[in-house]
């Protein structure tokens, strides 16, 4: 295949694609190449779902990670907190294991009497942190659960008549083990929507998995020298830049079919909710940034809904949940494509 | 086998494998009878394929292997084949039970492979078609078909289904990669193509008709081509040559132009033309023959000496009827003849049978006066030799005879010429008669040589005061001898041209009277219609076939050949009517007994019942046919029923013959709607009697077996429409008509798929047209997005369900290297960003066209991209890339 375009190198010359296509170094969306370059030094083979987290850090969202343990949901948080330049150099990166006996106040902190200022101060829990890594969310009880997903749909917390701000750059990273295992509390769906997505991990490919055990002192260095590539400032910047981000009124119509198709389909009992809609709407800006677009096109449109739907649908059968959300899309995206240029 | 689709399934079944069986219908229908395999019920062919199909449809579709379920049923069928084959039957039995296994065998395991290539493999269809076809032009050129519609409808269904089945396999195809399908939609799309196909095809038949009746001359010309035979005599007499081509051609038109005038030569040629039985006697043993008249001359034109027929004229004593448009027993009669032929003394009521062999069956030939014609049949044995067979009713004078001229040494002959003689003395004269008849009947041209006639007629004439004694003097007088004892008068067939050169333009006629007395029937005729004329004798001529005794063992019949065509005088006597006088001297040159003349033709049992009415229904199957008869004939009592109460009645007609004029023809080419005649001769039925007298028709049918079994079926001759029963010297030439025919039909089908080959060619093209010439972006990147995703899928790497986008960078870009991925970005940036493109986006996307193509092309070589394009169903898929969902 490299030959075929050797070959054509001499048309290379008299015809190429034009430059602007190509964004320059300068411009937040080759940025978050770094990030994600960066993040993919020490994630093999999981580009595509660096990309759908950054994709809802971006997108002011939360995301959950569902996958067996060991497939590297902790070193992608990490990775992603330590590619991060804040405060402190790097970004505030916490973890909280969660399990049947954490209480609330494990997450959000106690107040503590000071014997100094005879006073109760307040101890920040883990929440008040940049990227929070919430490991096996579904063994705690509903009480954390739902303390945890306060915070994130609030953005702050309330302690008695005290209200706290949590940082600006609030991100969560849920792991979920989809084994049923006994003493687990399953999210319920109205707490699963408040995650932007929910994504696999799966297996790597069996090449980059023999890569990774023949590389695996590199790997482990490189993910104990992790280094920022991007500022915390750059996020924010990028946050507002996928608010600018043009949806053209088909894709928006196409959001709004395929979120009624949900409704009607006959393998789904639950559809999507209007909420839904708006969350999908600002993760295709998010997707468009990333792409270093300003505008979102029927390809966002393709990688994003099954990740941003999924999990706030209740299927039928449990084997149909792919092939009902791909049928959906197959047709909007049949529709996009044919639709005619408007001059 | 998991997650059958079951409306899937039903889908298929439904509209792709219910047409495939009923396209094989009409073939299989057609192999059995080609094959002659009657012993084989179609239906159940049918049905032996349609269970091969739908099985072996509703395995492969489930994802069983091919091979083995083949293998047990080439297993199983052996079994069973020695099984039968072991089963003791006599021999007959066990021949015919083992063809009809091994028959139903190879139907079903053909229907068992196109079920198995139906669901499995997406070029079957093509392959069906073409087979299908193949064996249908096959089928049309051996069953010598040569309607052209007929064939049109027989090939026109598996065209139409080719395009049905590619069609609707494409649906299925899209279908099975996409979920939730509305399979209403998808039926009403089908529907709506089969309708769309339909109208097509037959505007195009409808735009193709004059061709096609130019055709279909070609081939009824190329067919009376083959009845001609060698007509390249370079005579500069164009009349006579064509009138030869006429008599050559088989007796079909047998004309007698030549007797109507003075000719210098006549041809004559000898070939049979009819027989005929006169039921006339001048006593037990001793028949009297009649002259065969076809119409009278009164009219003469003297500068061409020739006579010609009045159509005006005042006596209308002739009948003529087309005896083939009489249904058969039925008799249709004029008795206005009766009158205009003013007999009144010393008639009888004479029938004859005529039996036609190489005259035109549409001419009608009879002794005068004529007044009713019945067809008859013909006695199987004689079927070959004569076509038609009629029964005449004529009313004759006892005084009319052949004889009048020839020398007989037989003493009743000449008793009988001399008591008519005697008795012709005492008729009546002339005065009574009206004026306009005599005048007409006596009228005589002017100028020297008719006014020289009747100064020997007077000088013939003059001592004779009687009619019959003035006839007999003229008879006498060209039956005289001159000085030497040599007779006057001489018959010959080649008079000559007048040979005295002082008169250039010499009358024919007045040569043979003053100078060469020698000529044909006509010359005799015309000169001694004149001379009576001059005589005041009313006279005229009449044409026809002379009759000559010759069969002395079957006294009664007569053998008509062509050289017995005849022109003779026939005068009318005050109350005897016209009789024949024959002034013809007899033929010195001629061979005594020239043609030795055949058997009789036996004639045909006793038609018992005869019903004739409208043919409701024809079952070629069980041979059945049901009529609403309107009119009977049961031993000999005509039965006519009023439109109140016409019968429906059921015929078996499994020995019967069928005959369409005087055509044999097969049950098939009857026709609903028509006229048809049911002949029965079963004896059984004559003793069926009414048991009482005034009993009802229907109680009197009801004593009749139900159904009647007919041994004759006659129905009208076929008009434009020639059947496979010719002469088997037109075969040939039928066949290769037939072969052009099937060559123009696969043309034309070839004309069809190249029109469906070309159009992925032709939409390229135009594509390739829009983006050069367009001077929009915006149109110019539509077309190329098109273009690329059009150009991509005939080149079999259709985008799927991937997005363009995905498309471009994983597929097509590393296979081709192209800049795909980089046109779709800039395409989706124009479709969804809503700013303008750049100066070098649009120099970009205006190269893009060519580069692209190029850059694809090269890829392929020359016959694979030729091939590519031309696959219709990728053409049809890509057309068909619809959404049918709900």
């Amino acid at each position: 295949m490299n030959e075929n375009i050797e070959n054509t190198n001499s048309d290379h010359q008299r015809f190429a694609p034009p430059s602007s296509i190509v964004s320059s170094p300068d411009s937040p969306g080759f940025k978050i190449d770094l990030l994600i370059d960066n993040i993919g030094k020490v994630v093999k083979g999981h580009r595509e779902q660096i990309i759908q987290i950054v994709t809802c850090l971006i997108a002011k969202g939360h995301i959950l990670l569902e996958d067996n343990p060991g497939s590297g949901k902790t070193v992608m948080a990490k990775t992603l907190a330590y590619s991060l330049s804040g405060k402190h150099g790097h970004s505030d990166f916490k973890r909280i294991q969660f399990t049947p006996d954490l209480l609330p106040m494990d997450l959000i902190g106690t107040h503590l009497y000071d014997e100094g200022n005879k006073d109760f101060i307040f101890k920040k829990g883990p929440l008040f942190s940049n990227i929070l890594l919430a490991d096996e969310i579904n063994r705690a009880s509903p009480k954390v659960q739902s303390a945890l997903l306060e915070c994130m749909a609030e953005n702050q917390i309330s302690i008695g008549d005290k209200t706290y701000k949590l940082e600006d750059l609030f991100f969560v990273i849920a792991t979920q083990n989809p084994i049923e295992m006994e003493g687990t509390y399953p999210l319920p769906n109205a707490q699963l929507d408040r995650f932007f997505m929910k994504i696999n991990f799966g297996y790597v490919t069996k090449e980059i998995e023999l890569e990774i055990y023949k590389k695996q002192l590199e790997i482990q260095r490189s993910q104990d020298t992790v280094e920022p590539v991007l500022d915390m400032k750059d996020i924010l910047m990028l946050r507002s830049k996928a608010e600018e981000v043009h949806v053209d009124d088909e894709i928006i119509v196409s959001i709004n079919n395929i979120v009624r198709q949900t409704r009607e389909h006959s393998g789904i009992l639950l559809g999507a909710s209007v909420r839904s809609g708006i969350i999908l709407l600002k993760c295709l800006r998010a997707y468009a940034v990333i792409h270093k677009r300003n505008y979102v096109i029927e390809d966002d449109l393709a990688s994003l809904v099954k990740p941003v739907l999924q999990h706030r649908l209740l299927f039928k059968n449990l084997g149909a949940e792919s092939n009902a959300i791909q049928s959906i899309v197959k047709t909007e995206i049949d529709r996009l494509s044919r639709l005619n240029l408007k001059k | 086998m998991k997650n059958i689709n079951y409306k899937e399934l039903a889908f298929g079944l439904i509209f792709l494998i219910l047409p495939t069986i009923l396209i094989m219908y009409p073939l299989l229908d057609f192999l059995a009878e080609y094959y002659s395999l009657l012993f084989i019920n179609k239906h159940f062919l049918v049905s032996v394929f349609a269970i091969g199909i739908v099985t072996a449809y509703l395995l492969h579709t489930t994802k069983i292997r091919f091979l083995i379920i083949f293998g047990l049923l080439v297993l199983v069928i052996n079994i069973l084949y020695n099984s039968i084959s072991s089963v003791p039957f006599n021999e007959f039995d066990a021949y015919y039970v083992a063809n009809r296994f091994k028959i139903n065998t190879i139907i079903f395991v053909f229907g068992w492979f196109s079920g198995f290539a139906i669901s499995r493999w997406r070029y079957y269809l093509i392959v069906f078609s073409i087979v299908l076809t193949t064996v249908s032009v096959f089928l049309i050129s051996d069953l010598e078909m040569s309607n052209v519609n007929e064939m049109i409808w027989l090939i026109a269904p598996t065209v139409l289904f080719l395009f049905y089945g590619l069609f609707v396999k494409e649906l299925l195809k899209t279908i099975k990669q996409q979920e939730n399908t509305n399979y209403i939609m998808v039926v009403l799309r089908i529907l709506l193509f089969a309708l769309i196909a339909f109208f097509l095809f037959w505007l195009t038949i409808q735009l193709l008709d004059t061709k096609l009746d130019h055709i279909q001359n070609e081939i009824t010309k190329s067919k009376n081509e083959g009845d001609e035979d060698g007509s390249g005599d370079d005579d500069k007499d164009g009349k006579n040559d064509s009138e030869k081509d006429k008599n050559g051609s088989s007796g079909a038109r047998f004309n007698l132009d030549d007797y109507l005038g003075l000719r210098d030569r006549l041809k004559v040629s000898d070939e049979l033309l009819f027989c005929a039985n006169i039921d006339n006697f001048i006593n037990e043993s001793t028949p009297n023959p009649q002259y065969i008249t076809l119409y009278h001359l009164n009219q003469y034109n003297p500068t061409l000496e020739q006579f010609e027929i009045d159509p005006d004229s005042i006596v209308r004593d002739l009948f003529l009827p087309n005896p083939t448009k009489i249904p058969q027993y039925f008799s249709q009669q004029n008795d206005s003849v009766l009158v205009y032929d003013k007999m009144e003394r010393a008639t009888k009521q004479v029938k004859s049978t005529i039996y036609i062999a190489g005259l035109d069956p549409e001419v009608f030939v009879a002794p005068s006066t004529a007044y009713a014609c019945q067809p008859i049949s013909i006695e199987e044995a004689f079927q070959e030799e004569y076509k038609f067979a009629y029964n005449v009713y004529s009313e004759v004078s006892e005084l009319n005879s052949a004889y009048f001229v020839y020398n007989t040494n037989n003493q009743s002959i000449i008793d009988y010429q001399e008591n008519r003689y005697r008795t012709l003395r005492q008729a009546k004269n002339y005065d009574d008669e009206d004026d306009a008849f005599m005048s007409y009947y006596t009228e005589i041209p002017e100028g020297d040589l008719y006014n020289q006639i009747g100064q020997l007629a007077d000088s013939l004439a003059q001592d004779n005061q009687t009619t019959i004694d003035k006839i007999l003097s003229i008879r006498n007088y060209f039956l005289s001898e001159d000085e030497n004892g040599e007779p006057l008068y001489t018959y010959t067939l080649t008079p000559g041209k007048p040979t005295d050169p002082n008169i250039p333009n010499a009358s024919m006629l007045g040569e043979f009277l003053f100078n060469t007395h020698e000529g044909y029937c006509t010359y005799y005729a015309t000169s001694s219609l004149f001379m009576l004329r001059s005589l005041g004798i009313p006279s005229r001529v009449a044409v026809g076939f002379m009759t000559v005794d010759r069969s002395y063992k079957t006294p009664g019949w007569y053998w008509f050949y062509a050289d017995q065509a005849h022109a003779w005088t026939q005068v009318y006597i005050p109350e005897y009517g016209w009789l024949d006088f024959d002034m013809t001297v007899s033929n010195q040159e001629a061979e005594e007994g020239p043609q030795p003349d055949g058997t009789p033709p036996t004639p045909p049992t006793k038609e018992t019942f005869v019903g004739k009415g409208l043919i409701t229904v024809v079952d070629t199957i069980s041979k059945k046919m049901e009529l609403r008869v309107d009119q009977m004939i049961i031993n000999d009592i005509g039965i006519s029923l009023d439109s109140a109460s016409i019968m429906e009645m059921d015929f078996d007609v499994n020995q019967a013959k069928v005959f369409a004029g005087e055509q044999a023809i097969s049950l098939q080419n009857v026709k609903l709607g028509d006229t048809a005649v049911m002949v029965s001769f079963d004896y059984k039925l004559g003793s069926i009697r009414p048991q009482r007298e005034n009993e009802s028709i229907e109680n009197y049918m009801k004593l009749f077996p139900d159904p009647l079994t007919i041994m004759e079926v006659h129905v009208p001759k076929l008009e434009e429409e020639t059947l496979g029963e010719e002469p088997k010297e037109d075969e040939e030439s039928v066949i290769e008509t037939i072969t052009d025919w099937s060559i123009y039909i696969l043309a034309s089908i070839l004309l069809i798929l190249l029109i469906l080959m070309c159009s992925p060619i032709c939409y390229f093209w135009w594509l390739s047209n829009k983006a050069k010439n367009n001077k929009s972006a915006y149109v110019v990147s539509e077309v190329n997005y098109k273009n690329a995703h059009f150009l991509l899928n005939q080149m079999g790497i259709p985008r799927g369900s991937q997005t363009s986008m995905v498309y471009a960078r994983d597929v097509v870009d590393p296979k081709f290297g192209t800049y795909f991925e980089a046109f779709i970005s800039i395409y989706q940036k124009l479709k969804y960003s809503g700013d303008k493109p750049t100066d070098d986006e649009v120099k970009f996307i205006r190269g893009f066209h060519s580069d692209f193509n190029k850059k694809v092309l090269s890829q392929y070589s020359k016959s694979e991209r030729i091939l590519n394009f031309i696959k219709p169903n990728k053409w049809i898929h890509y057309m068909l890339n619809l959404n049918l969902k709900k």
